[in-house]
């Protein structure tokens, strides 16, 4: 009877219960305060700036339209496709988007990013695009 | 006799829970590490989308301006017409602007808000934008 007695020797083992409290409440704050989009900036050259460009340099006016897709002054509601894009701004002019007064803010950043992976590196937003 | 120096195992509840604690464990590693933390946006904004951008710099000045066209500068809300005040005695030479408007926003409304910075002569505006990764 001693010998089971000293095996069953109760030891003082530390409880995981409060253990698991305290992971589960990191974990609970780690899900709640982290997200997981990144978030980035775009630079807008100033209209300020722009004006003075096109005082400088002669500058390409692009039209934003409600869909997202670019459009030339010159042939406003018309939709460039990109080979005609990359004609245009071949010659590395700085260009000048001009937003129709219904394109969201979504259209312009697209119509943008659109613009850079065409290579353009200078690129600014202008007032609205009125007519047409 | 040897059936008395078998150790008998106690059956405790903490055996079933070990599994548990070490998914719950993974899950703390995972949102530990993959997710980042940051203070909310003020009000409903949804940034536009694009792969592309810089890094996020932060800037002394931030203008939000959520679907609703509710402003706010640095954290407190502005009326349209306070803006072109408000944001000429926060500003230095030279200083940039950091603009977060949600993606819904027509040109129309975002351009009232750039002709107030035309107004100022506000040189160089970030607009904040997202990427799902």
């Amino acid at each position: 009877m001693d010998v089971f007695c000293l095996y069953n020797s109760r030891r003082n083992r530390i409880s995981l219960t409060p253990l698991i409290d305290v992971v589960f409440i990191l974990l609970m704050f780690f899900m709640l305060t982290s997200s997981f989009t990144r978030e980035k900036q775009l630079e807008l050259s100033a209209p300020v700036a722009s004006q003075e460009l096109q005082v400088v340099t002669e500058v390409e006016r692009l039209v934003v339209g409600a869909s997202g897709g670019l459009e030339s002054l010159r042939s406003a509601g018309q939709e460039l496709s990109d080979d005609r894009l990359r004609e245009l701004l071949a010659d590395g002019r700085p260009v000048v988007l001009q937003p129709r007064r219904e394109a969201t803010v979504q259209n312009i950043v697209s119509a943008m990013s659109h613009l850079r992976e065409l290579g353009v590196s200078r690129l600014s937003l202008a007032n609205l695009y009125e007519k047409g | 006799m040897e059936q008395w120096l078998v150790i008998p195992r106690r059956k405790t509840g903490d055996d079933n829970i070990i599994p548990m604690i070490n998914i719950v464990f993974l899950l703390l590693i995972f949102f530990m590490i993959a997710g980042q933390i940051k203070e909310p946006l003020n009000g409903e904004i949804l940034l536009p989308q694009t792969p592309l951008g810089e890094p996020v710099e932060k800037l002394p000045i931030t203008l939000e301006m959520d679907r609703q066209l509710r402003l706010s500068l640095n954290g407190k809300g502005i009326a349209i017409e306070a803006l072109e005040e408000s944001v000429h005695s926060l500003l230095r030479e030279g200083q940039t602007v950091a603009l977060l408007v949600d993606r819904q926003v027509a040109a129309a409304d975002l351009d009232r808000v750039l002709a107030v910075f035309r107004e100022i002569g506000v040189a160089n505006i970030r607009l904040y934008s997202q990427s799902d990764e």
